[in-house]
C-alpha cells in the first residue's frame, strides 16, 4: 500500500516540486530585486507565493487521491486487497501531507539561507560598463522565529485544504471535478477568512503595513492542524460507508 | 457432518480464526444467508439465500440489473448490506472481511489495473498487499501468460491484462475466486483460451470458483452447479448436470385451438411457452408420460427436445416474468373489488 502511494505520489507531487523551485527561484533572482518598497526582502515576497501556491499544492494533490481511482475502476483493486479502509486513506492522505510538507519547509528553508547569504550573492547584474541594475536596496530580513511561524500557518493552511480536498475527492468520480469543487469552497474559505483576524494577521506580517507581529503565533499553526483532523476523520468516516 | 444452522444462529465470532479448524473440513465456501440490499428506494438484493459448495465451479447467472454485480460487491465488502449474513470461507465478512479477504482472489469485470505502472510494478504493489503472497507461483503465471516484468500496463491487449489480472488474482492462492464477467470484451478465441487456463489453474486445485457471466456457452463449458437469480430473486439453485437430467422440454404441435392452461395442468409441466402454432414445455422428471399426456390431448407431434443451459435460463426466466406478472395482475384485481 505504501510503496504504491510512494510511488505514485512522487509522480504527482514532482510537477509541484519544480513549481515551488522556479518560484523560488523567480523570487530569489528577478523579483525580489526589482521592488524597490520596504517590503521586499527575498522571504517576504516567498511567503506571499508560497501560500497561494500551498493551497494550490494541495489541492492538485488531494483532488485525484480517491477521485483518479473511483473514475478510473483501480479502486476495487485495493478495496478487494486484505487492507482496511482505514489504512488505505491514511496512507493516501498521510503520504500526500509528507510531500507537501516536505517540499514547503525545504524550499522555504533554502529561501531563508538564501535570504541570509551577503546581498552581493543574493542577486544583482551588472552589464559591462553600466550600472547594477538589480539589487537589494532594502535589505530588510525577516527574523528566523517569525518566518517560520509564517510557513508553519501556511503549512497549517496546507493540511486543511488537503483534508478538505481528499474528503471532496470521495465524492468524485475524476480529479478535474475535485479541484473545481474544492476551488469553490476555498473561495468561499478565504472570503471568510478575509474578515478573520488570521488572514489579517497573515497580511500585515508579510506586507509590513502595520506594526509587525500582531499576535500570529504558532498556536495558530495548531488550530488548522484541528481542523485538518476534523476534516481528516469526516471524509475517513465518509471513505468507510461509501459504497464502490 | 457440521451443522451450518446452528452456527447461522450464534453471535459473531469474535476471533480471528474461522469456526471450523481449516476450510477444507467446511463443505460451503459462500454462505449467503437472505441477503437484502438496495440502492435508494430500489431493491437490487431481495432475501438471497445462496450455499456455494467448496471447490465448485459455481455459474452464477442473471439478466442485466438482476443483481449479480451487487451481490458480488458485497461479497467482497466494495458495499454494505441493508439485512442478511455472509460467511465467506467461514469468515463473517462484517466482523472479520480481512481474513476472508485474504484468502479470495477477485477478478473484475472492467479492467482495474494501475496502467501507469510496469508489470513488475504492479506484481510488487499486489505482493506487498497479501500475507499469503507466493513469488514462484506469481513468476510461473507470468511465464505461462508471456508477461513481461518491465511491459507497461497500459501498452498490453485487453487480453493480456485480463491475464495479469488473473495472475495478480491467484498469486496468493487464494481458496475462493470470485469472477464478474471475466471474459467480457474478449473475442471467441481468447475467451476459450483465457477459461481454459482459469479451469486447468484453479479448480483442479480444489479452489472454489464463483463467477458471474453472461455468456451461457461458456458457464455451460465450465460450471459445475448453476444458480440463476432475476430482480434480486433466486428463481433457480442446483447442479447443471441434475438440472439438465431433471429439466426437459417438449415441443408439441396441435390441429386445434388448446389452452395453455391446459398444458400447464399436466402433471410435471413446470412452464409452456408458445411458440408460433407450437408449444415448448419444460418438464421436470419423466418427459416420456408428459409426451403420452399431450398425445391424449391429441397432439399432432411431439418431440423430446435436449435442454442447453441457454434453453433452461430462458425458460425459467420467462416462467418467472409471467408468474409474476400474474401474481400482480391478481394483486390488482384483488385491489379493485
Amino acid at each position: 500500500m505504501l510503496y504504491k502511494e510512494l510511488h505514485q505520489a512522487t509522480r504527482k507531487f514532482f510537477p509541484i516540486l519544480l513549481g515551488y523551485i522556479l518560484v523560488g527561484l523567480l523570487f530569489s533572482t528577478l523579483l525580489s530585486p526589482s521592488r524597490t518598497a520596504s517590503n521586499n526582502s527575498i522571504f517576504h515576497n516567498w511567503i506571499i507565493a508560497t501560500l497561494f501556491l500551498t493551497m494550490g499544492a494541495a489541492i492538485l494533490g488531494g483532488s485525484d487521491i480517491i477521485a483518479e481511482e473511483t473514475g478510473k475502476n483501480t479502486l476495487s483493486f485495493l478495496l478487494t486487497r486484505p487492507v482496511s479502509r482505514t489504512n488505505i486513506y491514511a496512507i493516501k492522505f498521510l503520504v500526500s501531507a509528507t510531500f507537501l510538507s516536505v517540499i514547503l519547509l525545504g524550499t522555504s528553508l533554502v529561501m531563508f539561507l538564501v535570504e541570509q547569504l551577503p546581498q552581493r550573492y543574493q542577486s544583482g547584474w551588472t552589464p559591462p560598463g553600466g550600472d547594477t541594475v538589480y539589487k537589494f536596496v532594502y535589505p530588510d530580513k525577516m527574523p528566523a522565529g517569525e518566518a517560520f511561524t509564517c510557513i508553519a500557518v501556511i503549512l497549517g493552511i496546507g493540511l486543511a485544504v488537503l483534508a478538505l480536498t481528499t474528503l471532496i475527492s470521495i465524492f468524485s468520480r475524476s480529479a478535474l471535478h475535485a479541484i473545481v469543487t474544492t476551488i469553490l469552497i476555498a473561495f468561499g474559505l478565504i472570503a471568510f477568512y478575509a474578515f478573520s483576524d488570521l488572514f489579517l494577521q497573515i497580511s500585515y506580517r508579510v506586507n509590513r503595513v502595520f506594526d509587525i507581529y500582531n499576535g500570529l503565533g504558532f498556536w495558530d499553526f495548531f488550530v488548522l492542524l484541528d481542523l485538518a483532523a476534523v476534516l481528516y476523520i469526516t471524509g475517513l468516516k465518509i471513505f468507510k460507508a461509501k459504497e464502490f | 457432518m457440521l451443522d451450518f444452522q446452528k452456527s447461522f444462529g450464534q453471535k459473531p465470532n469474535r476471533e480471528s480464526k474461522p469456526v471450523y479448524s481449516y476450510a477444507g473440513e467446511n463443505p460451503f465456501a459462500i454462505e449467503i444467508d437472505r441477503l437484502f440490499c438496495t440502492y435508494g428506494p430500489k431493491i437490487a438484493v431481495d432475501r438471497l439465500t445462496l450455499r456455494v459448495p467448496t471447490g465448485a465451479v459455481y455459474g452464477f447467472l442473471g439478466p442485466n440489473g438482476a443483481g449479480k454485480t451487487t451481490t458480488i460487491k458485497t461479497l467482497l465488502g466494495l458495499r454494505g448490506m441493508q439485512g442478511g449474513k455472509i460467511r465467506l470461507l467461514n469468515y463473517d465478512i462484517t466482523t472479520h472481511g480481512l481474513e476472508a479477504r485474504q484468502r479470495t482472489g477477485y477478478l473484475a469485470e472492467t479492467n482495474n489495473l494501475y496502467g501507469y505502472m510496469k508489470v513488475g510494478e504492479i506484481v510488487e504493489t499486489a505482493r506487498r498487499l497479501s500475507s499469503r503472497w507466493n513469488s514462484r507461483t506469481m513468476s510461473r503465471y507470468l511465464d505461462l501468460f508471456n508477461l513481461s516484468t518491465t511491459q507497461k500496463i497500459s501498452k498490453l491487449s485487453k487480453g493480456m491484462k485480463g491475464q495479469l489480472a488473473l495472475a495478480l488474482a491467484l498469486g496468493s492462492e487464494p481458496d475462493l475466486l470470485i469472477l464478474d464477467e471475466p471474459t467480457s470484451g474478449l473475442d471467441p478465441l481468447k475467451r476459450y483460451e483465457f477459461l481454459n487456463q482459469i479451469v486447468r489453474e484453479v479448480s483442479q486445485a480444489g479452489r472454489t470458483i464463483f463467477f458471474s457471466s453472461h455468456n451461457l456457452n461458456e458457464v455451460e463449458q465450465i460450471a459445475d452447479r448453476i444458480a440463476i437469480i432475476n430482480e434480486g430473486r433466486l428463481i433457480v439453485e442446483d447442479e447443471l448436470d441434475n438440472l439438465k437430467l431433471h429439466e426437459k422440454a417438449v415441443k408439441v404441435a396441435f390441429d386445434r385451438p388448446v389452452w395453455v392452461h391446459d398444458l400447464e395442468n399436466i402433471p410435471g409441466v413446470r412452464h409452456v411457452m408458445q411458440e408460433g402454432r407450437r408449444f415448448r414445455l419444460l418438464v421436470r422428471g419423466d418427459a416420456e408420460e408428459v409426451a403420452a399426456e399431450l398425445e391424449k390431448l391429441g397432439a399432432r407431434t411431439v418431440e423430446l427436445v435436449e435442454m442447453n443451459l441457454e434453453a433452461l435460463f430462458i425458460a425459467y426466466l420467462q416462467g418467472y416474468r409471467e408468474n409474476t406478472t400474474e401474481n400482480t395482475g391478481q394483486t390488482w384485481q384483488n385491489e379493485k373489488r
